[in-house]
């Protein structure tokens, strides 16, 4: 009766109830892709890769990849690092505490980004907190975390919003792991140390590296994170792509392509980084 | 609930601010009147800037609407492509399992950016550009990965011999449908279409390339009120912005905890 037999391929039923799936995801998205990439190589000769070019030598276009790309690998390590501290944190606490995580990831990014402006502004309420306990700051004076060049306001942004995001993925692999393993490694006499390097973080790292891989693509090509915390010069590509997209220059428009074609790329990189670091964990475990 | 649990006080305070914070944070700040520099709490309190988001000249209402409209247009089409395929999905095995799953998730793994770019010169031909339509077009999508993995949690617990029971037993098709899938896969489909519709709700860069500038949405507008500076009407907005997803998230985090 169970048509769940071992098969590789779907009946003519199964395939037809999911292609409305696949024809959304396939037109409205990697069509999306595609059109973009076709649209990219389309020169006034022909085709050829002249948009990219002259990315390359286009001085706006290597600063802000600088900068994406330090705002990314930074925000993405500091959250992997925060999340996993505190999945290891709510691990043992009560279940409360692991609802007040979920809070943050509901959280649009857009709606933390209004918030953390309200914190960080050189008035805000840390400026204003340290002015309360007697520090003579004014806002003038206050170190610039707000659209700033080296992206801090950006960067503090994403790790507060993924770090409960990969504590959350973290957690979901700690729960299978049985706390009889933990006991019988320090019967055993392994350190706490011991335990977290050999027992623990193995465990975790494979959904890590998959969840970090998702983050890092995710704020590589964002736009309304850097477009509220960012300066316009030098801005993350997606503001950039946005920008130039939108620019009354009709010429800007395959130059955009060609940018917003790079974040995808780099997307495809750096979560084929993680499949890899996700599977030698596997295999060395 | 916290039988045997430890709940350390540095973690409670860490996990409350994060939390609770930034929303504590917009409710002040949308109530404060002035809060000059460099006071620390607001001197005055006004129910100004809640007064003006609701009133008519604002121009809040229709952006509003725009969203709720998008979320539920976003919100029933997920639902209804995701039902019949996460269903084979939940009972897919092997090779063809793993390919399926990959297209899907193909939105949640590479950013929209370059896909919302391409879609766009795609709408211009087909006259979508600065639609409703196209921009609920655009919203598909991202959200349609999140309806098909809310569903196939409800399908993979749902017996497969239960339908196969309910044929025999004469029912037709539809009836299996309705009186066997529908009940047993219902709190699936409720979390399925709350979740395409908060990822309809918070779209900011596909509304804004789509809808090119014409079709406003709440996002839209509370970016245009935080540039132009009106910090309390801004956090008005924002909370706004943010009361769906989290009470979404409070009602429906039960059932997506990892279970312990």
């Amino acid at each position: 009766l169970t048509s769940t037999s071992k098969r590789n391929l779907p009946s003519r039923a199964e395939a037809l109830a999911v292609l409305p799936a696949f024809a959304v995801i396939l037109v409205l998205f990697v069509g999306g892709i595609g059109f973009a990439f076709a649209e990219s190589l389309r020169t006034e000769t022909g085709l050829g890769i002249d948009h990219y070019a002259r990315l390359l030598a286009d001085p706006e276009f290597v600063a802000s990849l600088f900068l994406t790309m330090r705002v990314a690998a930074l925000s993405t390590l500091l959250a992997a690092v925060g999340g996993v501290l505190l999945a290891l944190g709510v691990r043992q606490s009560a279940l409360w505490h692991s609802m007040l995580l979920q809070i943050p990831i509901a959280m649009p990014h857009l709606a933390f980004a209004v918030t953390m402006l309200f914190v960080l502004a050189p008035s805000g309420l840390i400026a204003r907190s340290l002015r309360a306990v007697g520090i003579p700051l004014e806002p003038a004076n206050f170190p610039v975390v707000v659209q700033d060049s080296f992206g801090w306001g950006i960067i503090l942004v994403y790790v507060l919003k993924e770090m409960p995001f990969l504590a959350t993925l973290c957690l979901g692999a700690l729960v299978r792991l049985e706390p009889s393993l933990d006991d019988a490694a320090r019967t055993l006499g392994a350190s706490r140390w011991d335990i977290l390097r050999r027992v623990t973080l193995p465990l975790i790292l494979p959904v890590l590296a998959a969840g970090s891989a998702v983050a890092f693509a995710f704020v590589f090509s964002a736009f309304e994170v850097p477009y509220l915390m960012g300066r316009p010069f030098p801005a993350m590509l997606g503001v950039v792509a946005q920008r130039r997209f939108v620019s009354g220059d009709l010429a800007d428009r395959p130059e955009a392509l060609a940018l917003a074609v790079v974040t995808s790329l780099a997307a495809a990189l750096a979560i084929a980084i993680c499949v890899r670091v996700a599977r030698g964990s596997v295999r060395d475990v | 609930m916290s039988s045997g649990a430890r709940s350390s006080p540095s973690l409670t305070l860490l996990l409350g601010t994060l939390a609770l914070g930034p929303l504590l944070l917009l409710l002040v700040r949308s109530l404060a009147f002035g809060w000059l520099w460099p006071a620390l709490l607001p001197q005055q309190w006004s129910t100004r800037a809640w007064t003006y988001v609701v009133s008519r000249e604002a121009g809040v209402s229709q952006a509003l609407g725009n969203s709720v409209v998008l979320g539920l247009i976003v919100g029933a089409c997920a639902v209804l492509i995701s039902l019949p395929a996460a269903r084979v999905l939940a009972r897919a095995e092997g090779f063809w399992r793993n390919v399926a799953f990959g297209i899907i998730l193909l939105p949640v793994l590479a950013p929209p950016l370059a896909s919302t770019l391409g879609l766009h010169r795609l709408f211009v031909a087909y006259g979508l550009v600065d639609t409703l339509a196209g921009v609920a077009l655009s919203h598909l999508a991202p959200a349609l990965p999140y309806a098909v993995l809310a569903l196939v949690g409800s399908f993979a617990r749902l017996d497969p011999d239960l339908e196969a029971l309910g044929m025999t037993l004469g029912a037709d098709r539809l009836t299996v449908w309705l009186r066997v899938i529908f009940p047993a896969v219902a709190p699936g489909l409720a979390v399925a279409f709350l979740f395409a519709f908060l990822i309809s709700w918070s779209q900011y860069l596909t509304t804004l390339l789509i809808g090119g500038g014409l079709v406003l949405t709440f996002p839209l507008e509370l970016v245009s009120f935080q540039r132009s500076g009106d910090e309390a009407i801004a956090a008005a907005l924002c909370l706004i912005f943010v009361a769906p997803a989290v009470t979404v998230m409070l009602v429906v985090g039960r059932y997506l905890q990892p279970s312990r």
